[in-house]
């Protein structure tokens, strides 16, 4: 298997002296990657939010990892690997979410039995699957330069999707993660939009798979919406400042990543977590 | 408001959590404009009778009517609550005015977003509790008891005809108790239901109008002063309790080495 990791490997790494000479979007793939960058640093700094203060931020690790398990099923199933970690991810999130609300399980102890079994069903398919094998790396790390149009397509659509419903429902999903005993005597039913949130947040996952990869992603989703919470009490602001912050992270990593040369997934998260940091010092500052 | 539906009428109610029976075959009715405190100890399933009522629980037996309908589906007959000051993270990132706000989610509907009538009744919900002054603050910059009456504001911000209170004091100081429950006895004149969830007799008892006494079963249910004798305090705390007066404020005094 190893001899085959070395192409992905050099994919992140695409060689870019020639490309520093010239402009960074006089390159079809950096334009790519930049219009991908933008479109999931803010579909996940903008779910992202509900995610935090919904206490969701284990559950985004676990459903980003169970997705090693729906790639290399769909690719061992000789479908999409992405349409098969959706499909799997949404059975491993609603099982979660069945099982922390029917049963005496909890939702954390629930997560960390699916986050490891679902990865060890990825690494036990992926043996089977030599495609599989090839892109590997890609799908852990991210290869964020390799988007193609399909795939931006697929982004704009599911992600354009998420943010409709998170419009739609907003304030129901406001009200449950706040209060949910309180929504529920108001006659909104909680459990139900936990569901949707989980349906969302999985949905967010999977679509920003191609931009950080599985590792990485759960940084996307969580960190912004975490720096924008230590600047404002208000939730407005919040989304405001986290979608700002996932903005800067996505489309400041690529830039960073262009300069130094270095994996564009990993400069991305580095960045967001030094603007974590920043906003943690700037809320400490301020007390 | 039909003046012939009853608020609350439960019968024979059975609640099992996790196969304890938490609530056995209690039946129990409350009126318009009457004020209620269920009392208990912990764990008599006082919480879990809220819950029912206000539809978070489905009952094992008997049957719940709210307002001659299933719990949870609020018709013309709205239902104000108020959750325990515990279930509800005191650094959300809401303004006071955010959470009374929500109360009028439900009506409004997916897809709406509220407008000045909204707007016009969360002003007066909050000026009705007494804190118009809040309505712009965050809700970690309110102290316990404003934060309550921030919540009391969400449960009446809709008019409702049936109020439920679980645990509403907890943490206020004795001025903040007495001008929360005179501000909902105002309510309770006004005609409406109200139940009070209390592990504390000795400051909900002076406040209600009725009192429902419950250690799984409902031990004694009537008029504060007929009902708290010490037979009823023993079957409900199961040792040997006297309840004495100063002057308006009843004291509750526990012997566990009897």
């Amino acid at each position: 298997m190893t001899p085959s990791l070395s192409l992905p490997l050099a994919a992140l790494n695409i060689g870019l002296p020639d490309v520093l000479q010239s402009g960074i979007l006089q390159y079809g793939f950096m334009q790519r990657a930049m219009t991908a960058g933008v479109l999931t640093g803010v579909l996940c700094a903008v779910v992202g939010v509900f995610v935090v203060h919904r206490g969701l931020s284990f559950m985004g690790a676990g459903i980003s990892h169970a997705s090693f398990g729906g790639v290399a099923l769909g690719a061992w199933l000789g479908v999409n690997p992405l349409a098969g970690a959706l499909v799997f991810c949404l059975l491993v999130a609603w099982s979660i979410g069945w099982i922390s609300l029917k049963t005496q399980v909890r939702e954390d102890t629930a997560i960390g039995i699916f986050f490891a079994s679902t990865m060890a069903l990825g690494i036990l398919l992926v043996g089977y699957s030599p495609p599989l094998q090839r892109e590997l790396l890609a799908y852990l790390f991210g290869s964020i330069l390799s988007v193609s149009v399909d795939d931006l397509v697929f982004i704009s659509l599911a992600g354009g999707l998420v943010l409709a419903l998170l419009g739609w429902f907003g304030k129901e999903l406001l009200f449950t993660i706040f209060d949910p005993d309180g929504a529920v005597v108001a006659g909104i039913p909680a459990n139900r939009y936990y569901f949707l949130l989980i349906t969302l947040v999985t949905f967010t996952l999977v679509i920003s798979i191609k931009v950080a990869g599985i590792v990485l992603v759960p940084a996307l989703l969580v960190t912004p919406a975490a720096a924008a919470s230590q600047l404002s009490e208000r939730f407005g602001i919040i989304l405001l400042l986290s979608t700002l912050f996932g903005l800067a992270a996505t489309l400041g990593g690529l830039v960073l990543s262009y300069l130094f040369n270095t994996p564009s997934g990993a400069t991305i998260v580095l960045l967001i977590t030094f603007l974590f940091l920043l906003a943690s010092l700037v809320a400490r500052l301020r007390k | 408001m039909s003046p012939t539906v009853t608020p609350v009428d439960i019968r024979d109610l059975t609640v099992t959590l996790g196969g304890l029976a938490v609530l056995d075959n209690v039946s129990l009715t409350i009126a318009q404009g009457e004020f209620l405190a269920l009392l208990g100890p912990n764990g008599a399933g006082k919480s879990t009778l809220l819950k029912v009522i206000g539809g978070l629980l489905t009952p094992d037996s008997g049957s719940v009517r709210v307002f001659g309908r299933e719990p949870g589906r609020p018709g013309t007959n709205p239902v104000g609550y108020m959750p325990q000051a515990g279930a509800i993270n005191p650094r959300f990132p809401i303004s006071a005015r955010g959470v009374v706000m929500m109360g009028r989610y439900p009506a409004l509907g997916p897809g709406r977003y509220p407008r000045s009538a909204d707007r016009a009744a969360v002003a007066q919900a909050l000026s009705a509790v007494g804190a118009e002054n809040l309505a712009t603050k965050p809700l970690a910059k309110l102290s316990g008891g404003q934060r309550q009456r921030v919540f009391l504001a969400r449960a009446l911000v809709n008019n409702p005809d049936l109020l439920l209170l679980d645990e509403p004091t907890a943490g206020m100081d004795t001025q903040a108790v007495e001008q929360f429950y005179s501000l909902i006895r105002g309510l309770r004149d006004q005609g409406k239901a109200v139940v009070v969830v209390s592990h504390d007799i000795g400051v909900v008892a002076p406040q209600v109008d009725r009192v429902a006494c419950l250690n799984r079963r409902l031990v004694a249910h009537g008029l504060p002063g007929q009902v708290l004798d010490q037979h009823v305090l023993e079957s409900m705390y199961g040792c040997d309790a006297m309840l004495f007066t100063h002057g308006d404020h009843p004291h509750m005094v526990v012997n566990r080495h009897k």
